[in-house]
């Protein structure tokens, strides 16, 4: 099959992630010094990067996974060690999934902060953070992560803190403690590595000279490997380093889209995805005796986030806990080493973004629109804003794992993979965590379709965007930017399960990938 | 800096190579000058009047300089054992002269200072309505 | 694009006489020819240093011996890739910092003048006359003495970083000591008292250096800095009983630098120095001059001194305050309400980053990495990567501490007050302040990218490589106190609205008569800006600042 790679000159090639990561940093310089009012251009250009990034990923899809296109751009950055982007499998998966995101998520915003201040500042970071997202899927070793990954920790400051109210800043602050402490730990092990192994190029089964480390030094190499899953699960939001998550949901809601379902957290699974397989390799952790330790705490956290998100009556608290729960599906996956649990983790690590995103974008439509934020102020919004509440359904039925939505896809490899393993007990966690995830989430679609609305608040029959139907006067209409991207996400929601089976489907790519690291 | 000005003092005695051995000159002028500068610090750091302090800074320029006299009469000692000429080393004394120059200076800027803070006393509030508004009565400061 | 070699010479002894001459030229014009010819000069500066800068990239170590005299007596001028960069360094943030106070004559400090009806016309000297004469007096904002100060100031800096023995390297701090203390008192009445304790301190810290060059003079015989390095290795492979003076020597050098350079304990005179004094004279202070002082304790350290094992209880002393700098310099930033003292104390506890090195210089063994598999470190990379570390510290540090103060200042100027909790919510009216803020923090805290994290992770390895792990905790420690004060400092800025959406009020900011009012506004936020940025963009230099500091190192 000769592709549209082959056609660009060699000398070009390593230009190509690097132009991935600068398209959205080349937004984000340009967005900065744009005035207020400039709301044209500014949409203009982020639409513009954000979907030429993901034709561009598109693109290179056939040839990465297919062709086993491998294109690289390297720079020095401090003796010895080089700054390193790298298109592999793994990284285009995740970029893909940030850079599709991207997109919807400006959709969104454009609509969302309509008529509020400071959006150069927040569109500018907006794109800073999806720079940092690229460069962190496209990393390819671990100090270039490291570097993208702290930038991720400052950039998603001014965004948690973005109405700059006292609550808002005073997540930010928690979160900046947390995630600045994490990434700490993050170097602490980055130094300790490299100082005995190198640069830590990222290469599947193991990045050089670590397994030999692993096998003379199992004791520095614990450390280290303690070190970074501890400061990824920082980010990852793994018990009990999850503390931030739960607060940092007073950010505007894209971007709580963001942070829950593409950016932060996310990279920090990435990140442990990446340690696992690129950096020690899944034997050497084997031999490290780390993985059962990691596999219980995962269950654990998904056990104890599902509860957690139980006990919450605000629809975007009881999402975060929801996150914290879900996310860890991806660590349990990897952890459990055979090719269909590993490809349940991965591929995870797309759909819990689609169904996530989808269920935020709801959620900050139902506050903006009826001004509902807790599940009760839900009842009958089914019959007021009934495309909301089906795309809020799809994402809630993919989150609890029924078919034929994503969700189910990832929970039926988890769970086969569960059998295959060593570790037969975790199916119970899963089908523990499934029933937790329906008792949260079916009594708010209950109250979404069945439960008549108590009293309607007048103010939002007749609030600015939502203008009621004449037919119903309890219908509401939303605005078309935020409900398009849901309605979008939802879609996805179920098109990627029910074509699971497609080829370059995320189930496709991450089982080559879990083939790739596992044999 | 206590702690300074007694090592300096022991490092002086280290030099002279003291302890009950016969002084030669030079030494005796070591000596003397770190008790000098020792005495001109111990000085400095103890008193709150400004005018005094400034004193004091400059006894220990004196005694500093003059350890630096006395090393370079050593060190020309040393250098020409025959002990022809007037025995003393040019680069050092450079750097005396330098030392004295500088020391004038910084002795008349802290005059200035000291004739500013003194002659104008300190204000009640720690912030004063700052530069360019309505112009001060210096009274309302007083 | 290399300049021929006669004119790079011409320009290393032209960084320091341009700025000198422009400093006494200044003294006979007038207030707003000064800033002319500030702003010319440091163009000339700026455009001076960038050959010295190229050639010694190229790896040759330029030497110029001023009026034909050979060394003892003669002035030498010597250029290395230490003083090329510091060189470089000071020429970018005096620049910025030059432009910024043109641009804001208000920044340069206060003038008492009697309320005549041309308060022009009264002159310094006339303050006692007006006082004692129960005139009415007013201070008054800009005072053009910043200009002679400041260029005199600069030539002093350029001439530390460039001289090639310890008799003007003594010259040139003297020359920045001056000037240094005079640019604070520019601060008004409270700035006078802490302009005099810094002269105390200054002069103090003179003579115990003076003292210790006299020292090495007559154990070495020379004042040349790298013959009396090579007379010392000499001494020392000879076992001389000799050696006691070095130490002694170093001792007083190492105590009266830290004297100028506010190491804790002996830091107590910066906190009043730098945050009283005008908004353009703290950058210079806390970016530049200090650094001079650390420029010549690492020259002392490593290029006169040498490793000689006999200065290891220096050395842990040294480090020792160092620790002690970085965590109590900390604490009291945390504890601190406004705004320039708080940065003042991050000043003390960063300046005890650059003396972590000092026991690793003594012991550059790769002692615990030996005979691990795979690793990369080659002999002697933790001598190289300590100073590389260092000297990156010290270098991020000057942009990002001087964009801080510009911004600090500023916004000082602005609502007339740097109380943090009343400058709440300042960061709606100047998002570019807060943005250059939140730029140099990156800078400071050490995070990536940024020349600090480039400094933290070549001292981080060269620690682990030397088996001297504390470093690496002291650093983590650092890192985390400094994001916490930082945080604390910037975070209010952002405050958009109180939680019940009601409005902030923010302190009026003051009327300033004609022209002040809009230089506040306009592009002098600039400055501080470009430096913030820089402190970013220079992240990317790790590997190129490592390769120059390998030109005429003493290893």
């Amino acid at each position: 099959m000769v592709t549209w790679l082959e056609q660009i000159p060699g000398e070009l090639l390593p230009a190509i992630p690097l132009v991935m990561v600068l398209l959205s940093l080349t937004a984000a310089v340009a967005i900065f010094p744009l005035p207020e009012n400039s709301v044209k251009l500014r949409a203009g250009i982020n639409l513009t990067a954000a979907a030429t990034k993901v034709l561009l990923i598109i693109a290179l899809v056939p040839a990465v996974v297919a062709d086993g296109a491998r294109p690289e751009f390297s720079a020095p950055f401090l003796p010895g060690i080089d700054l390193v982007l790298r298109v592999d499998p793994l990284a285009l998966f995740f970029a893909g999934l940030s850079s599709l995101l991207w997109l919807l998520t400006t959709i969104y915003a454009l609509g969302y902060l309509r008529g509020s201040k400071n959006k150069s500042r927040f569109f500018g970071f907006f794109s800073l953070c999806v720079t940092a997202t690229v460069g962190i899927s496209f990393s390819g070793n671990l100090i270039t992560f490291l570097v993208f990954y702290e930038l991720l920790t400052v950039v998603t400051y001014p965004l948690v803190a973005h109405w700059g109210t006292p609550a808002s800043l005073r997540a930010a602050r928690i979160y900046l403690r947390y995630a600045l402490g994490g990434g700490l730990a993050v170097l602490i092990g980055v130094v300790w590595l490299s100082m005995y192994v190198g640069p830590v190029d990222f290469a599947e089964g193991g990045a050089e000279g670590v397994t030999e480390l692993v096998a003379s030094n199992p004791v520095p190499a614990l450390l280290i490997f303690v070190l970074l899953v501890g400061g990824l699960g920082v980010k990852a939001a793994l018990f009990p380093l999850h503390g931030w998550l739960p607060l940092a949901m007073v950010a505007p809601a894209p971007v709580s889209a963001l942070l829950h379902a593409v950016a932060v957290v996310k990279a920090g699974v990435f990140g442990i995805v990446r340690v696992l397989h690129d950096v020690f390799g899944v034997e050497a952790a084997a031999e490290l005796g780390v993985l059962t330790p990691l596999l219980v705490l995962a269950a654990f956290t998904i056990l104890y986030g599902s509860y957690q998100a139980l006990r919450q009556q605000e629809i975007k608290k009881r999402l975060a806990y929801s996150t914290i729960s879900q996310v860890s599906y991806v660590v349990l996956g990897v952890a459990m080493v055979n090719v269909l649990a590993t490809t349940g983790g991965i591929v995870h690590l797309v759909h819990q973004g689609i169904m996530k995103v989808t269920l935020f974008f709801c959620a900050g439509l139902f506050a903006e629109v009826i001004r509902a934020h807790t599940v009760s102020q839900l009842r009958g919004a089914g019959r007021r804003m009934p495309l909301t509440s089906a795309a809020f359904t799809v994402g809630a039925f993919g989150m609890i794992g029924l078919p034929p939505t994503a969700g189910f896809i990832s929970k039926w490899q988890l769970g086969t993979g569960a059998l295959a393993s060593e570790h037969p007990w975790v199916l119970w966690v899963l089908v523990g965590s499934s029933l937790l995830n329906a008792a949260y989430f079916l009594p708010v679609v209950y109250a979404l379709w069945f439960a008549d609305p108590e009293d309607v608040d007048p103010e939002t029959l007749a609030s600015g965007d939502a203008a009621s139907d004449a037919a119903d006067p309890l219908r509401v209409r939303e605005p078309k930017s935020l409900l398009v991207p849901a309605l979008i996400t939802a879609g996805l929601t179920l098109f990627v399960g029910i074509a699971a089976s497609l080829a370059f489907a995320p189930l496709q790519v991450a089982r080559f990938i879990a083939e790739g690291v596992l044999g | 800096m206590m702690l300074a000005s007694s090592t300096g003092a022991l490092g002086a005695l280290v030099e002279a190579g003291l302890l009950g051995v016969e002084l030669t000159q030079v030494q005796w002028y070591l000596l003397l000058g770190t008790a000098v500068a020792v005495i001109g610090m111990v000085r400095m750091l103890l008193t709150r009047d400004l005018v005094a302090r400034l004193i004091a800074l400059n006894v220990t320029g004196i005694g500093s300089l003059m350890i630096i006299l006395a090393l370079a009469a050593r060190s020309a000692e040393s250098a020409d054992p025959a002990g022809s000429g007037p025995g003393i080393d040019p680069v050092l004394s450079a750097l005396v002269i330098t030392g004295l120059v500088i020391t004038v200076a910084f002795t008349g800027l802290g005059a200035v200072l000291i004739r500013r803070i003194e002659g104008f006393p300190v204000t009640g509030r720690r912030d004063d309505p700052e530069s360019g508004g309505p112009a001060q009565d210096p009274e309302a400061e007083q | 694009m290399n300049a021929p070699m006669s004119l790079t010479l011409f320009c290393l002894g032209a960084v320091v006489l341009i700025p000198l001459l422009a400093s006494a030229l200044s003294v006979l014009l007038g207030s707003a020819a000064r800033r002319v010819l500030g702003v010319l000069t440091s163009a000339a500066v700026l455009g001076l240093s960038a050959p010295i800068l190229v050639r010694v990239t190229s790896g040759e170590t330029l030497e110029l011996a001023l009026g034909g005299f050979e060394s003892p007596l003669g002035i030498t001028l010597r250029a290395d890739g230490l003083s090329a960069l510091f060189l470089a360094m000071t020429a970018i943030v005096g620049a910025v910092v030059s432009c910024y106070a043109a641009a804001r004559p208000a920044a340069t400090g206060k003038r008492l003048v009697a309320q005549t009806v041309e308060p022009a016309t009264v002159t310094d000297g006339d303050h006692r006359a007006a006082l004692t004469e129960d005139a009415p007096a007013a201070w008054r904002t800009g005072h053009a003495g910043f200009w002679p100060l400041w260029l005199g100031c600069w030539s002093g800096l350029n001439a530390v970083f460039v001289s090639g023995d310890l008799f003007n390297t003594y010259v040139g701090l003297e020359l920045v000591g001056l000037t240094a203390v005079a640019l604070v008192a520019l601060g008004g009445r409270e700035a006078w008292a802490a302009a005099l304790r810094y002269l105390f301190i200054a002069v103090l810290g003179s003579l115990l250096f003076l003292i210790g060059v006299a020292l090495i003079y007559s154990v070495t015989g020379t004042l040349d800095i790298i013959d009396s390095g090579e007379a010392i290795t000499q001494l020392a492979a000879q076992g001389d009983a000799d050696l006691a003076a070095v130490v002694l020597a170093l001792c007083l050098i190492s105590l009266g630098l830290a004297l100028k350079v506010a190491l804790v304990p002996l830091h107590g005179w910066l906190i009043p120095a730098h945050s009283s004094a005008p908004s353009a004279v703290s950058p210079l202070l806390s970016a530049l001059v200090i650094k001079a002082a650390l420029f010549v304790l690492l020259r002392a350290w490593l290029w006169v001194a040498g490793p000689l094992p006999e200065l290891e209880i220096l050395a842990w002393v040294l480090a020792g305050m160092g620790t002690a700098a970085i965590l109590l310099g900390s604490v009291m930033a945390l504890r601190q309400s406004r705004l320039k003292p708080l940065i003042a104390y991050s000043t003390v506890a960063q300046v005890g980053y650059w003396f972590l090195l000092l026991p690793l210089l003594l012991d550059p063994e790769t002692s615990a990495l030996e005979g691990q598999p795979g690793t990369t470190l080659e002999e002697g990379a933790v001598l190289a990567g300590a100073l590389s570390g260092t000297v990156a510290l010290a270098l991020g540090h000057g942009l990002a501490k001087a964009s801080l103060f510009l911004s600090a200042g500023h916004l000082k100027d602005l609502y007339s007050t740097d109380e943090i909790t009343e400058l709440r919510g300042a960061g709606r009216a100047h998002p570019m302040l807060v943005m250059s803020m939140g730029l140099s923090a990156v800078g400071l805290i050490g995070l990536p990218l940024s020349l600090g994290f480039s400094g933290k992770w070549l001292l981080a390895t060269s620690a682990v490589a030397a088996g001297h792990y504390w470093i690496l905790v002291v650093l983590v420690a650092g890192t985390l106190f400094s994001a916490a004060y930082l945080l604390k400092a910037v975070a209010p800025l952002l405050v958009m609205s109180e939680d019940d959406q009601t409005a902030l009020t923010l302190p009026q900011a003051q009327n300033h008569p004609g022209a002040s009012d809009r230089t506040l506004t306009g592009k002098a936020q600039l400055a501080p800006f470009l430096l913030g940025l820089l402190t970013v963009l220079t992240g990317f230099l790790g590997v190129w600042l490592t390769g120059v500091l390998e030109v005429g190192a003493p290893w």
